[in-house]
């Protein structure tokens, strides 16, 4: 190590980024690592609410009922005298259902029936303690560097978080709905 | 007298110390000396000569002017007529031109033309990233952090190579910009997997502030003191104190600490722009802590007259320590 000891604090200077990146790698990933939920979860990724302008509408919604899934019809009409959509929609029975393998980290779908053979929890926070959730935070000047994937969701427990990889595409943000998880 | 009998000579004078190595350094720049008239100290001063001063400054300031002037005129041009010139014509306005000033760069940077080959590496530098920019774009892939990181890492490994063969102060500041740009896509690339920081954001700013400093630190200790070293003590203490202002909670005392630091290190590596970023954050943060702690108990105007004695008490001091300890020599 010449340069070492040639000039020690050119290479301390060169070297500090590197050990705070390195920290922030084990504070980022350690924690993450302790986050291991046990129950799957069920999932829809389109939204009921958006139905009025929406091409592709709902007849029903899903919901968690005695443990079970059920379904519920959805109004026909938002406001007296307003279709409740454009004429030109496809309108099917209820959105797609995906279940999400924790183990795995990826998804799949799943049919209404098999669905319904489950036994599910609404939640939101599973018998072993976690929750999903979805976080946004303002990047400030660090967008400038593609910062892109500072919102999303998490699963959680306590301050401790991990981003859910392997999710359905999502539309818009908010048009991920959390409806169960698998007992 | 051959060239060998003229070294020989040289060699022996400076053995018998007639004449100091540091003589000799300045009279190869072409600088006058003026020689202590006892001719007890061999080490005198060096003056450069004012004529010579003078007409390098002209044709520096002339070289930043014309390439100001060409680069905002070739900006202009381009972005008008950007949709029309396509694929081909983006690349080579952006990624050829790049190529072509770093090659001209390199190719005379040892000549006397030092500053025209400096300003081929910032046209060279500032052109790279956008043309990989318009690359990616035609390969449909995002800027993302994992590409900016890779963009800036690739940049900085090409102007490194320059810089082993060039060795030009400009090319310093450009690694430090590459280096930096890497340092925030990574964090950004990191932060990617889990949730975004704000506060750890402002400690890696902190931490690349130190290393301006350290860099600049050891840099200065290799050659002579130049402007990218000052310029390196400047940015990293403004990075270290802007961060640590707005920090909050316990570090509004300790932040006091890192401004005394600052002060002592303008003294210790004597930069004027250090202690002057030092002083202006002083002042600042006296504001507001006497806007936070005392504008409750004491009233606005006992608070602003506390604030402006602070100020030109910390003016004050700012020129003495200044007058004292970094009067150029």
């Amino acid at each position: 190590m010449p340069l070492l000891k040639q000039n020690p604090v050119l290479v301390i200077g060169i070297l500090l980024p590197f050990i705070f990146i390195g920290i922030l790698i084990a504070a980022v990933f350690l924690p993450s690592w302790s986050v291991q939920p046990t129950h799957n979860f069920l999932y829809v990724t389109d939204s009921y609410e958006n139905y009025y302008n929406s091409q592709h509408v709902y007849k029903n919604k899903i919901i968690v009922k005695d443990g079970k899934i059920t379904l519920q019809s959805i109004t026909a009409t938002r406001d007296s005298g307003m279709p409740s959509y454009p004429a030109n929609s496809t309108v099917t029975e209820a959105p797609t259902i995906f279940i999400y393998d924790v183990i795995t980290k990826s998804s799949h779908e799943i049919s209404l029936e098999d669905a319904q053979k489950l036994t599910v929890d609404p939640g939101p926070v599973s018998s072993d303690g976690y929750t999903i959730s979805y976080k946004y935070n303002n990047e400030g000047i660090f967008s400038l560097f593609g910062a892109n994937n500072s919102q999303g969701y998490f699963v959680t427990k306590g301050d401790t978080s991990r981003r859910l990889a392997g999710l359905a595409a999502v539309e818009y943000p908010y048009s991920f709905h959390f409806l169960a998880w698998i007992q | 007298m051959e060239k060998q009998q003229i070294i020989s000579f040289i060699k022996a004078q400076l053995e018998q110390g007639r004449i100091s190595s540091e003589e000799l350094a300045a009279l190869a720049h072409g600088f006058v000396m003026t020689l202590d008239p006892s001719g007890k100290n061999n080490a005198g001063h060096i003056h450069t000569p004012t004529s010579v001063t003078a007409s390098v400054n002209m044709i520096n300031t002339l070289y930043a002017i014309g390439t100001i002037i060409g680069i905002v005129g070739v900006s202009i041009l381009i972005s008008q007529h950007w949709a029309e010139i396509g694929f081909g014509g983006r690349i080579g306005v952006t990624l050829g031109i790049s190529f072509i000033s770093y090659l001209l760069a390199i190719l005379i940077c040892k000549s006397r033309q030092v500053m025209l080959s400096q300003t081929l590496f910032i046209i060279a530098v500032v052109l790279a990233p956008l043309g990989t920019y318009v690359l990616l774009e035609k390969m449909d892939m995002t800027f993302s952090s994992l590409s900016q990181m890779l963009t800036a890492l690739s940049l900085f490994v090409i102007f490194a190579v320059a810089q082993y063969i060039a060795r030009t102060n400009i090319l310093v500041l450009i690694l430090t910009a590459l280096g930096t740009w890497a340092y925030y896509t990574m964090l950004t690339y990191i932060f990617s997997f889990s949730f975004y920081d704000g506060d750890l954001m402002k400690w890696a700013t902190i931490v690349l502030g130190f290393t301006y400093v350290f860099i600049a630190l050891g840099y200065s200790r290799r050659t002579v003191t130049t402007a990218a070293v000052n310029v390196l003590y400047a940015l990293g203490t403004l990075a270290v104190l802007a961060a640590g202002i707005s920090l909050g909670g316990v570090w509004d005392f300790i932040y006091i600490a890192f401004i005394f630091a600052a002060f002592y290190g303008s003294v210790y590596v004597r930069s004027q722009a250090m202690l002057i970023i030092a002083a202006g954050f002083l002042i600042g943060h006296v504001l507001k802590l006497t806007y936070r702690f005392f504008m409750a108990s004491l009233g606005w105007p006992v608070a602003l007259i506390i604030s402006g004695v602070v100020i030109l008490l910390v003016g004050y001091l700012t020129v003495q320590v200044g007058q004292r300890y970094l009067k150029k020599v």
